[in-house]
């Protein structure tokens, strides 16, 4: 791609999950749903954050580090709806707030976990930014409305809704076996373990952990 | 069309509005005491770069745009004018009342649709954008603006003739922002056409 003013085009503003935003017409409860949130009075701000810590040692000093660790990332998401579909907004909220099923403004216990570790019904949304100018589509898949999700000015004026999205790694933790590069879900049966439908070979040992290697965070495929 | 001095010719201004209001037909508003002025309002966005020095833009974004038209009716159709009036202010219950403040013009309803709340309840929800409507009998180029609206019209009273100013702001309407992608792209402002 050659070097050119770069801008993304109208972005459509859409999100995908389970909990509030299931289908609430399919046939299997839990089936997850694209919605059109809506469109932004102004600018899609995206800030990732990345994370870094530094290794000291005393040969280089007391400031500057000889070696820097990656400690993964967040994003934070801003926009101001000003085209908004409130319904769709308010599943959001209702997902983000841990209480699919309602009512809006309730809460759920606290420390009710978002993921739940779970994939397929977790309550985290999966955000999409479509780019029909610069043709690079932004997909958060695990993110939320948080700190300040949302201000509602209330009044005669089309009302400009500002939201503060975050979007976390999210990944759920699975069985490994140690040795094995596999990540699929262990059972326990009479004392022994099945990775893959098979028994743990002897002298190895399965652990239930999570990795954080090839975690995403964003992609460029739009959810369908 | 080669060159050629343009003359217009003496133009007619016609209205049409809401099917449910005093202008579901094109309608003659009224005849103009001097030119009739259309002024085009593009938009552009500079993007400046340090490089150029940030105060002249190596490059522009296009913005959309807007029009106004300006003109002095002197023969007019007052009852006309006063559904334009009402329109104009989102659908007004009666000519010299208000709309509630903050009534949308458009209501996200299509060109001309009609009310579709009882008037008695005061809540208005047609489309009230007016096209605006100038006649071309000699050069042959009509004009019609979509989505037209009266802004601050005002008239003089007295034992003269009285004439009424009428400025009309032009936007590019639309109830489908995003257009799967392609935004404003083919929006009308306004065309040669005409209303019929």
């Amino acid at each position: 791609m050659a070097r050119n003013f770069q801008w993304n085009g109208p972005t459509m503003i859409m999100v995908k999950g389970t909990g509030a935003l299931q289908d609430p017409n399919a046939s299997e409860p839990g089936t997850p749903m694209l919605w059109e949130l809506g469109l932004a009075q102004g600018v899609v701000t995206v800030s990732p954050k990345f994370y870094h810590k530094d290794i000291m040692i005393d040969d280089f000093g007391p400031e500057v580090p000889v070696e820097v660790l990656s400690m993964l990332a967040l994003v934070d998401i801003d926009m101001t709806m000003i085209h908004v579909d409130l319904d769709v907004l308010y599943k959001c909220v209702l997902n983000s707030m841990a209480v699919p099923n309602g009512p809006v403004g309730a809460f759920s216990g606290a420390g009710t976990p978002l993921g739940g570790n779970t994939d397929a019904t977790t309550d985290y949304i999966s955000l999409n930014l479509t780019s029909p100018v610069l043709a690079r589509p932004l997909r958060f898949r695990a993110a939320y409305l948080a700190v300040n999700p949302f201000e509602m000015p209330l009044g005669v004026k089309a009302m400009p809704i500002p939201l503060k999205w975050r979007a976390i790694p999210y990944k759920r933790l699975k069985w490994t076996v140690a040795g094995q590069a596999t990540d699929d879900d262990a059972i326990l049966n009479n004392g022994q373990t099945i990775v893959n439908g098979a028994v743990v070979p002897n002298g190895m040992v399965a652990v239930y952990e999570m990795k954080s290697n090839q975690t995403v965070l964003w992609d460029s495929t739009l959810d369908t | 069309m080669g060159r050629a001095y343009f003359l217009n010719g003496p133009t007619m201004v016609y209205v049409k509005g809401r099917t449910d209001s005093g202008i579901a037909n094109l309608t003659e508003l009224g005849l103009s005491e001097g030119p009739i002025r259309v002024s085009l309002d593009f938009r552009h966005e500079p993007i400046n770069v340090d490089a150029w020095g940030s105060q002249i833009p190596p490059e522009l974004q296009a913005m959309l745009a807007g029009c106004s038209v300006q003109m002095n009716l002197i023969n007019i159709d007052r009852s006309v004018l006063d559904v334009c009036i009402q329109l104009s202010m989102a659908g007004a219950p009666a000519i010299g009342a208000l709309p509630s403040a903050g009534q949308l013009m458009g209501n996200n309803q299509d060109r001309f649709a009609p009310s579709l709340v009882s008037p008695a309840t005061g809540q208005l929800a047609g489309n009230n954008y007016i096209g605006l409507n100038l006649s071309s009998p000699v050069a042959g180029k009509p004009w019609r603006f979509f989505y037209s609206y009266l802004t601050n019209p005002d008239t003089n009273l007295g034992t003269e003739k009285s004439l009424w100013n009428l400025n009309w702001a032009v936007i590019p309407y639309n109830v489908n922002l995003y257009n799967g992608g392609l935004g404003s792209y083919g929006q009308l402002l306004w065309d040669y056409i005409g209303d019929n």
